[in-house]
């Protein structure tokens, strides 16, 4: 969300952390790609790794989670500037698995059961939104009427 | 004993390489922080200030 990020997160207003969802039960490769997101955040790549696993989404790179998806995984770590063999290790022995299942066991907490889903200082938004919708909660919030 | 010090001195310099903790040993590159993600300072899945006073938590897939 650049415009998010360029009028609020960028100003001091906004702060915007990122939880795993995958929804295992009919995306095969979400796991997977979870771990890859969280692996490259152990070394400091966490955003660009999800820009280029959502681009590698749309396009078709990977898919089910497969050996093939975790050449692909490895080849976009190695694309983004991080170790590759720390990378791969982390993702095939699930080292961020336990933070995967704290992000679900909080997202069911919050009554959350699809994606993406937005808690805003305590109010939940769901599905994708324009950046409007944002901007007008975002304003209430910092200056109520 | 102090005839056998040089040998007794470079076992434990081997003991030591091998266990990672001798001066030019090399240890495998696995991160030693087991906290989780959110846990830690500062957060790696985080951006903006951590102070701001608006918090949006993302929950996302890749899929």
């Amino acid at each position: 969300m650049p415009q998010l990020t360029k009028n609020y997160v960028d100003t001091g207003k906004v702060s915007l952390e990122i939880h795993d969802f995958p929804l295992t039960q009919i995306h095969t490769g979400a796991l997977m790609a979870a771990q890859a997101a969280d692996c490259s955040a152990e070394q400091g790549q966490f955003f660009l790794m999800r820009k280029t696993l959502f681009d590698g989404a749309v396009n078709k790179e990977w898919h089910d989670g497969s050996l093939d998806d975790l050449t692909t995984f490895g080849n976009y770590a190695t694309a983004i500037g991080i170790n590759r063999a720390q990378f791969e290790s982390c993702v095939t022995t699930n080292r961020h698995l336990a933070q995967i299942k704290a992000d679900l066991a909080l997202a069911q907490q919050l009554g959350i059961n699809s994606t993406p889903a937005f808690i805003i200082n305590g109010r939940l938004l769901m599905g994708a939104q324009p950046y409007a919708e944002f901007a007008k909660i975002i304003d209430t919030m910092i200056s109520p009427p | 004993m102090q005839r056998f010090l040089p040998f007794w001195l470079g076992l434990l310099l081997i003991t030591l390489v091998s266990c990672g903790f001798a001066p030019g040993s090399t240890t495998t590159n696995i991160p030693n922080d087991t906290r989780l993600l959110s846990e830690r300072v500062p957060n790696p899945r985080l951006i903006g200030a951590a102070n701001a006073p608006i918090k949006i938590i993302e929950f996302s897939d890749y899929q």
